[in-house]
């Protein structure tokens, strides 16, 4: 299923930041992790992860540094900070007021939480 | 070609995108490395990997502007465009001087229509302004749309 630009946007920062919030990681592996969870429907260009990370560092949501794991290159990092998990948690509450909002608006997709591709 | 010959010109093409720093590639080219170690571990060949991983990578000028609209103290870079910054004064100059001798050329066929035959009444000649001023506007117009095209 085609999600929506804005719809992916919008949902971009609250996905990374929670993903994150598991525990330190590098871009490609984030992005992996993405396409896991949604089991493939959420595409993004991968090379759009990395502003959006850069982002994420600016307003102070993460933190980042580079280091070479043992046989491997060079790697840039990526860790939540306090103010990170405080936004996430305020992403998240939102996400609910709107999810609750359109469960209820459409009452014929049943939950749509939990509706896939077809409708 | 070799991957690491394809991935090398890949770096070289990426790097010359405005408001990417030698650091932005240097994550891009690791995440396209790790999306080839993948796909080759997928069964995919080094070609068909190399393929499939700079297509997911994404156009690169939606990327270059992203990163443009993330770090705007690079910003400036964006108005030298992707081009080569030394090629941009020399053409102005050469399509100034174009306009120049056409506008020459044009005012001269004004005054000899404008003399022969002989007492023909002076129309081009009061009109010469007609012959000459659409190619200053035409020069200006190009040059003004060039511009916005930059600060775009």
């Amino acid at each position: 299923m085609r999600v929506d630009k804005d719809l992916m946007a919008a949902s971009a920062t609250p996905l990374v930041l929670a993903i994150l919030a598991e525990g330190e990681s590098y871009g490609y592996a984030i992005l992996k992790q993405v396409r896991g969870l949604s089991k493939g429907e959420l595409e993004w260009s991968d090379g759009m992860l990395y502003p959006l990370l850069h982002r994420l560092g600016r307003l102070g949501y993460v933190t980042t540094d580079w280091r070479t794991p043992a046989g491997g290159r060079r790697r840039r990092y990526y860790a939540i900070t306090d103010a990170g998990r405080t936004a996430l948690a305020d992403h998240q509450r939102q996400w609910a007021v709107v999810t609750r909002t359109l469960t209820s608006a459409l009452p014929m997709f049943g939950d749509f939480t939990t509706a896939s591709g077809g409708a | 070609m070799s991957l690491e010959s394809q991935v090398s010109e890949w770096r070289r093409f990426v790097i010359s995108a405005p408001a990417l720093n030698g650091h932005d590639v240097d994550e891009l080219e690791d995440h396209l490395r790790h999306q080839i170690a993948d796909l080759n571990a997928a069964g995919l060949s080094d070609d068909e990997a190399f393929m499939v991983a700079v297509k997911r990578m994404g156009d690169l000028d939606a990327v270059s502007r992203e990163f443009a609209r993330e770090h705007s103290d690079r910003l400036w870079k964006q108005l030298l465009g992707p081009g080569d910054k030394a090629s941009a004064a020399p053409s102005g100059w050469v399509e100034a001087l174009v306009v120049a001798c056409v506008a020459a050329v044009a005012m001269e066929l004004a005054r000899i229509v404008a003399d022969f035959p002989d007492k023909s009444p002076p129309w081009f000649t009061r009109n010469a302004s007609l012959f000459v001023l659409p190619l200053l506007a035409g020069y200006f117009a190009g040059y003004f749309a060039r511009r916005r095209r930059l600060w775009n």
